[in-house]
């Protein structure tokens, strides 16, 4: 499980920050419709979700016991609660700049569902390294 | 009744409450165009909410006998998928609210932005109501609790 969450953790940072630069770069080479494209390197986090073909579970061997189950339960409730205040605020924070009446692209929605699920799961995977102390002991 | 399934009432009626409000500021608003008008006809949905907080305070904090325990296994287990189940539910509604729209209305479509409010009144809104009544269904909906 720790494994698996330092691979999410990894591959999550990656694709945050290869789709700034490349955000970054296209804006200042082509301008706002294909500076999105630079998203794309999103795609990079999915590589996390390899997790349990790359770890497989050796056969024969216990690998998850009651406490690994609670550290699992809790890691999944604050996954939840991060993606709820990642959906909380990016939906208050337009109304509150452009006012009631003010309008945004319909494509930000589907960018809302991306970062509430990325969150989710680096929130799951940071939780999970946090109760294990961050180190490779149990 | 536990503890439990008084909480999942409660939230039921939490939703239910929200529900009419919602609407009845709507309508206020949007057809009618007027504000109600006295004490009890603005400000009969905050003393609504409060009666029901406190009401719920009472309730749940108040035990059957003073031996009862807050919750036991079987409890756990019931809201552990009631969460469960309550999280899939809010996962399918925000990609619902989310996917949708962007595909009517294309990439040039815009939407206002009291829609996001909406969606995220809703995800919450959702989120309790399908934890609540997976409570209610998972204990059969008597005082009792399920059939064994």
């Amino acid at each position: 499980m720790q494994k698996m969450a330092w691979l999410f953790v990894i591959t999550t940072v990656l694709a945050v920050v290869a789709s700034a630069v490349a955000v970054v770069w296209l804006y200042a080479e082509f301008g706002m419709p294909k500076a999105v494209a630079g998203l794309a390197f999103m795609g990079i986090a999915g590589i996390g979700g390899l997790g349990p073909l790359i770890f497989k579970k050796e056969s024969g061997k216990v690998i998850c016991d009651e406490r690994d189950r609670l550290i699992n339960r809790r890691a999944a409730l604050a996954g939840f609660g991060t993606a709820y205040m990642f959906v909380g605020a990016v939906c208050m924070v337009p109304f509150f700049v452009l006012g009631p009446l003010g309008s945004i692209s319909v494509t930000w929605l589907p960018m809302i569902f991306m970062g509430a699920g990325i969150c989710t799961f680096f929130a799951h995977s940071v939780a999970i390294l946090l109760q294990y102390g961050w180190g490779g002991e149990k | 009744m536990n503890k439990t399934q008084k909480s999942a009432w409660f939230g039921l009626l939490s939703y239910l409450l929200t529900v009419a409000i919602i609407v009845y500021l709507g309508v206020r608003f949007f057809v009618l165009k007027s504000l109600p008008q006295g004490f009890l006809g603005r400000g009969w949905p905050i003393i609504a909410v409060y009666g029901l907080v406190v009401a719920s305070i009472v309730l749940i904090r108040r035990k059957q006998s003073p031996a009862e325990p807050d919750s036991d296994e079987r409890d756990e287990l019931i809201k552990k998928r009631a969460g469960q189940i309550s999280f899939v539910s809010v996962w399918l509604l925000l990609a619902i609210a989310t996917l949708i729209p962007a595909l009517i209305l294309g990439e040039a479509g815009s939407i206002p932005v009291y829609l996001l409010t909406l969606i995220n009144v809703g995800v919450f809104l959702t989120a309790m109501l399908v934890y609540s009544v997976a409570v209610l269904v998972q204990y059969g909906r008597r005082s009792k609790g399920e059939k064994s």
